[in-house]
């Protein structure tokens, strides 16, 4: 493991105690889907986007992860983590346009592959050198109008475009392949014209590796295999950890987990 | 320009022109057909068709706008507002991004298309959403300025187009400001505010039918819908009996509602919408026909405008009656029927021209539309369109008290 590695990991170490202090907050929080991606976000917030690229969240419901890069960078305070889900807070449920670095409300499932296409598009009329990054869930591959941006992007080989799914394979109720599934995920998207690279998504090397410019002028696909709940193993590979409230109790265990299985191997 | 040019024509000259003013004009067409040859012809490299993808469309062009490009995007206004309307509301509006939706082929314009081309309920929407500016030309005369003045704005816009020719201009010398009602005609007995081409075209035909009954009828034309002209129309309030409002749109949330909104907390005053209330026509007819059927005629404006003028005169207002619109109705399908416009209440079907294979067309039309049985032996004796929709009601009532 190597120096950035290394920082990136801790970064996303960080990440994942503030979404699960957020979690303990009177209303509880998205927590499984936001644990599944801390990786993603600290790798390309922290390592592989520029100051000149784009990030949307389009799992807009990841939220507590937002806010927990937006704290790592400093453009928020810790004591604003902690306001999350009480009354006056701006840190809702899921990103209102106006924090630092968030150009539109997602939340709204669908939303966010179309934008960076535009995005990404208005780069490459301006001749622009901008990579737009967008991070969706697994179930929101669902919802119709994505595809419609996929074959859009694909066709016009944005190549400044890059789609990262957060493949932890469970949406609110059940795995994605039981409620309707996305498989074969892969050739769907290289079918679509993306250049499709998979990965594990809790593996920060991997991850750097993945997240590099593709040399195809296609737009690229990372699908980044996570598993819900990453970090905290009572919660981990489950359905319910899609939304949870947690206890002092509870919190306190969480929190003893995740430092326990602090460098373990991905 | 002649008055028979399609609105959609001038509309992409003017696009062009306006391109070529604005390098950061960006045409995004969802496979529409005509942008392909005339704007696509002089900015290839700003033309930007994305299929047949109304929700993806939006979406870009939020992204484009979001980086610096005013992004003129193209569907129809049915798409644009219901399938799209998500997008509409979270990326466009709430963002209040310079994107311009053009909506074409609004109202029934799309006639012969059918149900599922009709635009009854974008205006509702596009109010309601918020955040966009939106603007309903009268005529083809006025598209190219209402375009140079949404173009200016640094928010979001909505043009509403329709499809068809439609008679014009109405307007005259009128400059186009937007955000101002324009005066088309004085009156100081009731005011009718219409909004869009036909219902522009029947008020003034109401107005002029008033006329010869001694009614003054102020018209004005509301081609901004938002923001919208309170002084205009609260003066009317206050300066003629009340306010008639028509419009190629579902009596909610249109430009009626508009209309009470604007009065209602102010200088309250009777408004009575002649909207699209019936049901919508699912047979081919021509644009203007389909809107008579489903309830926006002239007559309805000139009926409602009397009844409201009335009040002036120190009369109760008649209640809005289902007769009325009966009535309407009957008329409409004498127009059909006899294929004739020149229809009033009180004309006899056989002194306009009709014989009796045609009356039974008539009564075939009105069991068909209205519901009810009428005999030949009761439609023999109540001839006129008033007679027969006297007829009509009496045969409702005598179901409706039977059932």
């Amino acid at each position: 493991m190597n120096a950035t590695t290394g920082r990136i990991r801790d970064v996303a170490y960080r990440l994942r105690r503030r979404v699960l202090r957020m979690a303990a907050g009177p209303l509880g929080a998205h927590v499984g889907g936001s644990l599944s991606c801390a990786d993603i976000l600290a790798t390309l917030h922290f390592d592989v986007m520029r100051t000149c690229d784009t990030f949307l969240l389009s799992k807009g419901h990841a939220a507590p992860a937002l806010y927990a890069v937006l704290a790592e960078k400093g453009l928020i305070g810790e004591a604003e983590v902690d306001s999350y889900g009480r009354p006056g807070s701006r840190l809702l449920g899921h990103p209102p346009r106006g924090l630092p670095g968030v150009e539109f409300p997602t939340g709204s499932l669908g939303h966010g592959v179309s934008l960076g296409a535009g995005m990404a598009l208005a780069a490459a009329m301006a001749g622009r050198d901008e990579r737009v990054f967008v991070l969706a869930g697994d179930g929101e591959l669902q919802e119709g109008s994505v595809w419609e941006a996929l074959m859009f992007a694909g066709h016009r080989r944005l190549g400044g475009l890059t789609v990262v799914v957060d493949r932890n394979g469970m949406q609110l109720t059940a795995a994605t392949e039981e409620c309707v599934g996305l498989e074969p995920l892969a050739a769907r998207l290289t079918a679509f014209g993306w250049e499709t690279r998979e990965v594990d998504g809790h593996d920060v090397e991997a991850l750097r590796a993945a997240l590099a410019p593709p040399g195809s002028g296609l737009p690229l696909a990372v699908i980044a295999r996570t598993v819900k709940g990453r970090g905290v193993r009572f919660l981990e590979g489950k359905v319910s950890s899609h939304y949870a409230v947690l206890t002092e109790p509870l919190l306190r265990r969480a929190l003893a987990q995740l430092d326990a299985g602090r460098g373990a191997a991905p | 320009m002649t008055a028979e040019e399609s609105p959609r024509e001038v509309y992409w000259r003017a696009l062009v022109d306006l391109a070529a003013r604005d390098p950061r004009v960006v045409c995004v067409d969802t496979d529409m057909g005509g942008l392909e040859r005339t704007f696509a012809r002089a900015f290839p490299d700003r033309y930007l068709n994305v299929g047949i993808a109304e929700a993806n469309m939006m979406g870009v062009a939020a992204g484009l706008a979001a980086r610096g490009f005013v992004p003129y995007v193209h569907t129809m206004a049915t798409f644009a507002t219901t399938r799209a309307a998500e997008q509409l509301k979270l990326d466009v509006a709430a963002v209040g991004l310079p994107v311009r939706v053009v909506a074409s082929h609004a109202g029934l314009s799309a006639a012969h298309f059918g149900t599922t081309h009709y635009a009854l309920e974008d205006l509702a929407v596009v109010r309601a959403v918020g955040g966009l500016s939106a603007v309903v030309p009268a005529d083809a005369a006025e598209i190219p300025a209402a375009l140079s003045a949404l173009h200016a704005l640094p928010g979001p816009a909505y043009l509403r187009l329709g499809r068809q020719a439609v008679p014009g201009p109405h307007r005259g010398a009128h400059p186009f400001v937007l955000g101002e009602a324009v005066r088309l005609r004085d009156g100081d007995d009731v005011t009718i505010v219409a909004c869009g081409p036909y219902p522009v075209l029947m008020a003034l035909e109401a107005a002029a039918a008033l006329a010869a009954e001694g009614i003054g009828a102020r018209v004005l034309e509301i081609h901004t819908l938002v923001p919208f002209d309170s002084g205009a129309v609260l003066a009317a309030a206050s300066q003629t009996a009340g306010i008639v409002t028509v419009e190629e749109h579902r009596a909610q949330g249109g430009l009626g509602d508009a209309v009470a909104e604007a009065t209602g907390a102010v200088v309250p005053c009777p408004v009575v919408r002649v909207a699209v209330t019936g049901p919508v026509g699912t047979a081919v007819r021509g644009h203007r026909e389909l809107l008579e059927e489903a309830g926006v005629s002239a007559d309805a404006v000139r009926h409602a405008a009397g009844r409201v003028s009335a009040l002036r005169k120190g009369q109760v207002m008649p209640s809005p009656s289902t007769g009325d619109r009966t009535r309407d109705h009957v008329a409409s399908l004498f127009r059909r029927v006899l294929r004739t416009d020149a229809v009033g209440v009180d004309d006899d079907f056989f002194t306009l021209g009709g014989n009796s294979l045609l009356a039974i067309e008539l009564l075939d039309a009105i069991e068909q539309d209205l519901g009810v049985q009428i005999t030949a032996h009761t439609f023999y004796r109540n001839t006129t369109v008033a007679e027969l929709a006297r007829s009509v009601e009496r045969a409702r009532e005598t179901v409706t008290s039977e059932g």
